[in-house]
């Protein structure tokens, strides 16, 4: 069956929509900024700039205002681009044949009222202490802490605004999230399951503790610009000449008992062998006329753009590659096939191929 | 199209940690309830019972004990062991050699939650780099030099990438994060893998471990958790009763090796259990209650009685979500009442939670092979502690102790915060 992209959706530093992503695109923007207001400078040293969102305004956004104080940052930017994404193309399909596939980073790290505790309970140069903890540590905790961190908050939050009752999964990869969502979501459509399908992720590192993640892989010294975003598509069943998915394919590198290097060995050849499978299910050989590979891996053109204007996304990597394909195709002219390759540091491996639907 | 069939399962839970120390418990339905005082000083928590994994040590790993070491993470603990006996009980001592064999047609799709348990030793280091808002880089990096686990041990999916490491899985690996329905969505998604031919085995099921002071305090600053002091710890999980206000905290995994009928058959393999089906769906509600119709969960259920090519005649017993908690248990009858009919109709409904607690992501791997192993031993679990019947609860839950009958074919309900519903239609093994 063919499955063809009609909708797309983007966060990114360049703005809050697909008209900010394509404006960037077109002029080449560079629109990094220094770090957000309320968290410290030194958070983010030795990197000098980090890619926020500008302009984002969650209420322009987010129809039920009231929920938005339940929201992180990578948890409102995942629902705006879903909803960019999903809009106007659901006529007439009920809510049961109505499918979401969604990605998302850790977000319990942004609950600041959590880390306060556990300061509490720990005080300087002393271990973590559990009666210190219950003590005075678990009054100041938010007590809707759970629910705010909830990994599959955009997928509920845009199943109730979208009434979205269908097939749904929810996928913690790292930065290949969004590409095994939307091998999840060409599945269901695929199958039968549904008849339109969201498939994307959302991700913000723009936090204390992503910095500290970074810093084990001595990342920012090497150039990595922390940053936030959400990028989906729209998925249906599509004519041929449409825009489509025509293979997807995920795997795993083995990346050793300690932990992950930056770059595990034999990560490129793990990642050539999970494209030959996404190609061989497009069934045509390996010929593409653009490649976007993810971050963190030396690249040129528009991926070199993509990640070292926007910055790192996390789990939103694979969102803005999506977004990124539909611009080749859309403001460049591109008509040939379209890889899409993402090798997470932690192992996690996926590949796309996009193009015109035969 | 060819059949999903069970040729290994792995199971650590608070019946035990192995399939018969556990078959047999739950047979004569005994509780895996006791002190939370056991796990943590709880003396500032109103919550008094926890199902833990009993005897649990690090060791039982083996030499893949050693990448844990130091961590405290017990759900990857679990959720690694788990593995391990399926793989073992599918292919012996071969494992490996028949994993590597397979490479990228060897698949992985687990599940598990994301709240991490208490700092580790030597974590307050990290912590201090943090401290007030400020962050001091120079010595972030000087104490996760010291030990690069500090970081990675809160990432998931890190039990994929162990098991990945050490038999040589290659093909897709997921790690799914759909709250209490994770473990069975993980289960019916690998199933599907096998089924269309994308995998020749996969390795599928679910690790939780959330009875630590974080997990704990996350569902009791919910009201979710039973702070029930009138009863023996055993009797505190009560689902679909009258009384019940909230469940006791569970944690395991469960874990099994999935392929097809024809190629375990021509290997010679024991078939243990088959997967006909898999339906999931969102409440579109709220997050943290369902709808009091359930009707998410009608969908699901509906969805995988048709991936399964079944009708709801054909289910002989219901291992519900029965969570214990006064909107779960209503909401879940009304669904299995519009899918099933009422009582008389429908087919008995067994809560596992009631012996077992709540092990939240790994809830519905668990329940899934307590399922397979209640099909093959021909016996019904009861519901522990249904004493006051609910009128609003007004099915068959075996509550008057196990039930000796041939089954065949098993509904497995799995429920999440967030709205999302998993439903496993599974069949008994030959």
């Amino acid at each position: 069956m063919r499955v063809a992209i009609r909708g797309v959706g983007v966060t990114s530093p360049a703005g809050p929509d697909l008209d900010s992503f394509a404006r960037w695109w077109r002029e080449g923007r560079h629109p990094k900024t220094g770090p957000s207001a309320h968290l410290a400078r030194e958070a983010f040293a030795p990197a000098k700039t980090v890619g926020e969102v500008l302009g984002f305004r969650a209420r322009n956004h987010i129809p039920d205002r009231k929920s938005i104080k339940l929201m992180f940052p990578r948890v409102k930017l995942g629902i705006a681009a879903a909803m960019e994404a999903w809009a106007g193309g659901v006529a007439g399909v009920g809510p049961e044949r109505r499918a979401m596939y969604a990605a998302c980073g850790l977000t319990v790290d942004e609950d600041w009222t959590f880390r306060e505790a556990m300061y509490a309970a720990a005080p300087e140069g002393e271990e973590f202490d559990l009666a210190r903890f219950g003590e005075v540590g678990q009054g100041m905790l938010n007590p809707l802490w759970l629910v705010k961190g909830l990994s599959n908050n955009v997928l509920a939050f845009v199943a109730r605004f979208e009434e979205i009752t269908g097939p749904n999964d929810n996928f913690m990869g790292g930065a290949t999230g969004a590409l095994q969502c939307l091998d999840a979501a060409a599945s269901a459509l695929a199958a039968g399951r549904a008849d339109v399908a969201l498939a994307g992720a959302s991700d913000s590192l723009v936090t204390v503790e992503d910095s500290m993640a970074f810093a084990k892989y001595g990342a920012l010294e090497d150039g990595v610009i922390p940053s936030q975003g959400g990028g989906f598509v729209r998925l249906e069943r599509g004519e041929p000449g449409e825009f489509g998915v025509l293979g997807v394919a995920t795997g795993i590198a083995p990346v050793g008992p300690d932990g992950s290097p930056w770059r595990p060995e034999g990560m490129d050849a793990a990642l050539d062998a999970v494209a030959e499978r996404a190609w061989a299910q497009a069934g045509m050989p390996r010929v593409a006329e653009a490649r976007l590979v993810g971050p963190r891996v030396p690249s040129e053109g528009a991926s070199a753009d993509l990640w070292s204007h926007l910055g790192d996304p996390g789990a939103a990597a694979g969102g803005w590659m999506l977004a990124a394909a539909w611009m080749l195709r859309t403001e460049d002219g591109v008509r040939g096939p379209i890889e899409l390759a993402i090798a997470d540091p932690n192992g996690e491996l996926a590949v796309a191929v996009l193009g015109t639907l035969s | 199209m060819s059949r999903v069939v069970v040729t290994g399962m792995g199971i650590a839970c608070p019946l035990g940690t192995d399939l018969e120390t556990v078959a047999t418990a739950q047979r004569e339905g005994r509780s895996g309830a006791g002190p939370l005082s056991d796990a943590f000083d709880a003396t500032h928590f109103p919550v008094r019972a926890a199902c833990r994994v009993p005897d649990w040590s690090l060791e039982r790993l083996g030499e893949l004990a050693e990448p844990l070491a130091g961590c405290g993470d017990r759900k990857a603990e679990f959720g690694v062991y788990a593995a391990r006996e399926a793989l073992r009980q599918a292919f012996g001592d071969d494992a490996e050699q028949e994993i590597r064999s397979l490479g990228p047609r060897a698949a992985l799709h687990t599940a598990s939650g994301l709240v991490s348990s208490l700092p580790a030793e030597g974590e307050a280091d990290v912590l201090a780099c943090l401290r007030d808002g400020t962050f001091d880089h120079a010595a972030s990096v000087e104490a996760l030099a010291r030990d690069n686990r500090l970081r990675w041990r809160h990432y998931t999916d890190r039990v994929n990438h162990l098991l990945a490491w050490r038999y040589g899985f290659g093909g897709p690996a997921l790690v799914n994060h759909g709250a209490c329905a994770a473990g069975a969505v993980a289960i019916g998604t690998a199933a599907r893998w096998v089924r269309h031919g994308w995998a020749d085995v996969a390795v599928a099921g679910g690790f939780e471990s959330m009875i630590h002071p974080f997990g704990v305090l996350s569902f009791q600053m919910l009201g979710a958790l039973s702070e029930r002091d009138d009863c023996p710890l055993d009797q505190i999980s009560r689902p679909f009763d009258r009384t019940r206000d909230g469940f006791v905290i569970g944690e395991g995994a469960g874990m099994v090796v999935l392929e097809s009928e024809e190629r375990a058959r021509a290997r010679g393999a024991q078939i243990l259990g088959v997967v006909h089906g898999l339906g999931t769906s969102l409440d579109s509600h709220r997050t943290t209650a369902p709808p009091p119709d359930g009707r998410g969960a009608v969908v699901a259920m509906r969805a995988a009685l048709a991936e399964a090519g079944l009708a709801p005649g054909d289910v002989d017993w219901i291992n519900a979500h029965g969570t214990g908690t006064p909107l779960n248990d209503s909401a879940e009858t009304a669904a299995i009442e519009t899918v099933f009919g009422g009582r008389g109709t429908a087919p008995p409904v067994t809560s596992s939670k009631s012996a077992i607690g709540h092990a939240v992501a790994a809830a519905g791997a668990v329940e899934a092979v307590l399922s397979f192993l209640a099909l093959r031993d021909g016996v019904m679990p009861p519901t522990l502690n249904l004493r006051e019947p609910d009128p609003e609860c007004g099915l068959d839950y075996v509550a008057d102790g196990p039930r000796a009958v041939e089954m065949k074919t098993v509904v497995s309900n799995s429920f999440g915060f967030g709205g999302v519903n998993g439903s496993l239609v599974l069949g008994r093994g030959a």
